[in-house]
């Protein structure tokens, strides 16, 4: 601890202790770690290290959310259930998160756009700002930098603003000047209450968030690539203003502020009596330059993603698309048919009978996945992984990351029979259950098809990816004839599900590649 | 009635006060348990005589070391591990005892070195079979001798090492030759060389030999000898379950099921240090090592006169230097070695 900082202090102690299985390894440095920092022992986490510490201290000492949701077992754990409901009480036996802190976290590690909901006073905005410390600046730039919706938001609030002696002489748009906002430069931008702004405001958001630049009388502003925190009272976009849809699309995740636990008053009283605010607070050892955000995201980048896991994550997402009724070519048998043509997803989809509501969770939603979501999905899957100290992605990282890319994605059908029953209409309101529900049933489906060790599709598509370069006409022939088999095959007992459209889609890419390969052969001989 | 803070140090909280009231506020507002009489009495009692010190060495220097020793202090007492009703003994000790003769490395870098010497008696005092008193009473013995805070890091180490940090003893060979060589020998307990010896000669014979006391490298008779290491976890050890023992190449794994020690030995101590779950590759006995085990469990080596007998034995493993056994009768582990006697 240095004579200044009183707080700067963060345990030396490892967040998740690494594995060492070879010979061993004594640090004598190590005499010397402890409860006190010293030079040599202060500042040489790791970048995965140090963002745990920071995880760590804002769980612990700044924002009180005692809920970790986010769990992961390591061995055996307990459950216990409790009331009339049976409500189960799982105590996970690996190390766990609050989910409400650490999105904001792996969304700063990829740079990503995180939304938080939530009544008011929950904690969001205090959130949003320890982020914007976290990343380096001091509390008054965060708080100059915050963007604050209201119902008269203008484009030049949220922009800039011509200078005004330029606007008098100017001859052209060139020689106008703009006087751009400072928060544009920002790496952290906060934009709080988003769903009080004005329509054609969200618009010049949009460009902001979606695109990473301002315009302003045909000047453009370039921002550096930045971490955004929103905030909203409420869950599905509503306010003063609705929000336009294509900006609720560039919203990575949602994350909600769980109610506060009243154990914890004693915690609030002590922070009234010494009014102090955790912001004030924040360590310098735990704050990031931009070369180490820049760190960050290429090493978050390079965590892998197993075929194994890529596939079951392929499998889930082929779920949604797909409405047989919607249409007559197989191309445009889907949700988005539907919807574009302003049809009732719900009326259109009852046409449909004798499918398995409970196998075919693609009944549970109304519309289906964006490429926007699953890179997300991705990315934050990634970054999940890399928080927990791993090399690659595991199952259980993609698991808990899903509800929250596709909580405001994802929309239920609330009338479907499955989330009519009983026992599952509380998660019409809790969608991160229902949706880690969903790829619950979806993995289960997969094990079910056994396609870990059956999956003919994934054979052929990792044959075509090796090339066409010196395949026969024979060979592809064969692999024309092995596809027609398929389909044939396939035709005569299987019901269309969302995962065999997906397939069937493949392979007719699949033998449309060798096709006409075949016809440049043949031109070419 | 509390102790009074005064001379030096009641100047320097009085120029400073809000600065110091909000320190101790924060501290507060982040460690609720932090007991306001606890600190008092750690101000009085164990931080005044250290700025007394450092008001007589370098009185410049004050501001900056009451503050560092201030924070560092909210730090530890809110930890519980310094003051009245610590859980960790040997701080306070480390404090009173090695702070107040270091006022010029601390007028120098005051930060550095409270931690340095706050972090290192913890490590120390919390391996088991360590010697924590003997670290503090051997820094105190030299610490008028130290001419800046790098020395003391190096000192610091080396004195880790004979205080039964085994696992430091590469380190700490190696750091020796960076110390002034009367600190040196103060550390290895050696009061004069013998003359035609060099510390470089010792340092060397320690390096080849981890049984031998640089005190009475003169002395060459050996005798075969049965330490015991840890033992039950009820009754002060770490195994829960009777250990097994493995050679993983020259070093000496040890488990319970549950978990993995690392065991390192040598003259000065034995520790086990936690290893992690990756199961290494475990090699076999080698049978040219000197130590060996007939099947009655008598252990010999091949030129050190005596034996130690191991009835019950369960597990063995043998490096060139030592023989490891586990009965049946016993949580502890029989560390067989070559000693002076």
């Amino acid at each position: 601890m240095t004579p200044g900082e009183p707080f700067s202090h963060v345990s030396e102690t490892p967040t998740r202790p690494a594995t060492n299985g070879g010979a061993p390894q004594f640090d004598v440095e190590d005499l010397y770690r402890g409860p006190l920092a010293t030079a040599t022992t202060g500042t040489a986490a790791a970048l995965d290290e140090k963002l745990r510490q920071a995880y760590f201290w804002v769980v612990n000492q700044a924002v009180i959310s005692p809920h970790y949701d986010i769990e992961y077992d390591d061995g055996p754990s307990e459950t216990f259930y409790f009331g009339d409901s049976k409500v189960p009480v799982h105590l996970p036996s690996g190390q766990s998160y609050s989910s409400f802190i650490l999105l904001p976290f792996l969304t700063f590690a990829t740079r990503g756009r995180c939304l938080f909901v939530g009544g008011p006073g929950r904690g969001k905005t205090q959130s949003a700002v320890l982020m914007g410390i976290l990343a380096g600046y001091s509390v008054d730039d965060v708080r100059r930098g915050m963007q604050h919706g209201h119902p008269q938001m203008t484009v030049a609030d949220l922009l800039g603003n011509p200078l005004p002696a330029d606007l008098v002489g100017a001859q052209s748009m060139d020689d106008i000047r703009i006087a751009w906002r400072h928060w544009l430069s920002m790496r952290v931008k906060i934009i709080d209450e988003y769903n009080r702004i004005p329509t054609r405001t969200q618009s010049a958001l949009l460009t902001v968030m979606g695109d990473g630049y301002a315009e302003l009388l045909d000047h453009v502003y370039e921002c550096p690539p930045s971490a955004w925190y929103l905030t909203a009272n409420d869950d599905i976009g509503g306010g003063t203003y609705p929000v336009i849809e294509a900006l609720r699309d560039r919203i990575d995740v949602v994350v909600m502020a769980l109610a506060f636990n009243s154990r914890f008053l004693g915690d609030l009283l002590l922070r009234v009596e010494q009014s102090l605010r955790p912001e004030d607070l924040v360590p310098k050892s735990l704050m990031f330059t931009p070369d180490e955000c820049d760190e960050l995201d290429r090493q978050v980048r390079a965590v892998s993603v197993p075929a194994d896991v890529r596939r079951r994550l392929e499998f889930f997402a082929s779920q949604f698309e797909f409405c047989e009724t919607a249409g007559d070519q197989l191309e445009y048998r889907t949700k988005d048919t539907v919807r574009l043509a302003g049809g009732d997803y719900h009326l259109v989809a009852s046409r449909d009978t004798g499918r398995d509501v409970i196998r075919d969770i693609g009944v549970q939603t109304s519309n289906g996945l964006s490429v926007r979501s699953l890179m997300t999905i991705l990315h934050y899957s990634k970054a999940l992984a890399y928080f927990r100290g791993q090399e690659e992605v595991s199952l259980e990282d993609v698991r808990h990351i899903v509800p929250f890319a596709l909580r405001h994605k994802l929309a239920p059908d609330a009338e479907t029979r499955y989330l009519q029953e009983d026992a599952n209409q509380m998660l019409a309101s809790d969608r991160v259950s229902w949706l880690r529900r969903l790829f619950d049933l979806a993995s289960a489906e997969y094990d079910r098809l056994d396609l870990d060790r059956d999956d003919p599709v994934a054979d052929l598509k990792a044959q075509m990816a090796r090339g066409l370069d010196g395949v026969t006409t024979e060979q592809a022939r064969a692999q024309l004839v092995q596809i027609e088999r398929l389909m044939a095959e396939w035709s005569a007992g299987k019901k269309l599900y969302g995962n065999l459209y997906d397939d069937l889609l493949q392979l007719k890419y699949i033998h449309q590649r060798y096709t006409n390969y075949l016809a440049w052969l043949e031109w070419a001989s | 009635m509390g102790l009074v803070v005064d001379g030096a140090l009641a100047e320097a909280l009085k120029a400073n006060r809000s600065h110091f009231n909000d320190q101790f506020h924060l501290a507060r507002l982040i460690r609720p348990e932090l007991d306001a009489a606890a600190f008092s009495g750690t101000l009085a009692e164990t931080v005044q005589p250290i700025v007394d010190a450092v008001a007589v060495a370098n009185a410049p220097a004050l501001p900056t070391v009451v503050d560092a020793l201030y924070t560092a202090a909210l730090e530890l007492v809110g930890r519980r591990l310094l003051g009245a009703g610590a859980i960790e003994p040997h701080l306070d000790a480390a404090w009173q005892t090695v702070l107040p003769k270091v006022p010029g490395l601390l007028a120098a870098d005051p930060v550095q070195t409270i931690s340095m010497v706050s972090n290192g008696v913890l490590t120390v005092a919390r391996t088991p079979g360590a010697r924590p008193a003997d670290w503090i009473a051997g820094l105190a013995g030299i610490g008028d001798a130290l001419p800046e805070v790098a020395t003391l890091a190096t000192a610091g180490k080396v004195l880790a090492w004979t205080c039964g940090l085994a696992q430091f003893r590469a380190a700490a060979l190696a750091a020796c030759r960076n110390l002034p060589e009367a600190i040196a020998l103060a550390i290895l307990g050696i009061a004069e060389l013998p003359s035609g010896q060099s510390l470089e000669g010792v340092l060397g014979r320690l390096e080849s030999d981890p049984w031998l006391d640089p005190a009475r490298t003169a002395i060459h008779h050996r005798v075969v000898v049965d330490r015991h290491v840890s033992g039950f976890r009820g009754l002060g050890g770490v195994f829960v379950k009777i250990p097994t023992v493995e050679c993983v190449g020259a070093h000496i794994l040890v488990t319970d099921g549950d978990h993995r020690w690392w065991l390192q030995a040598d003259h000065f101590g034995s520790v086990l240090v936690r290893a992690t779950s990756d199961a290494p590759q475990p090699s076999a006995n080698g049978a040219d090592h000197p130590f060996s085990i007939d099947a009655t469990g008598h252990v010999h080596h091949a030129t050190v006169a005596g034996s130690v007998h191991i009835p019950h034995c369960t597990s063995v493993a043998i490096t060139p230097s030592m023989l490891v056994a586990v009965s049946t009768l016993s949580y502890s582990l029989h560390v067989v070695i070559a000693a002076q006697s």
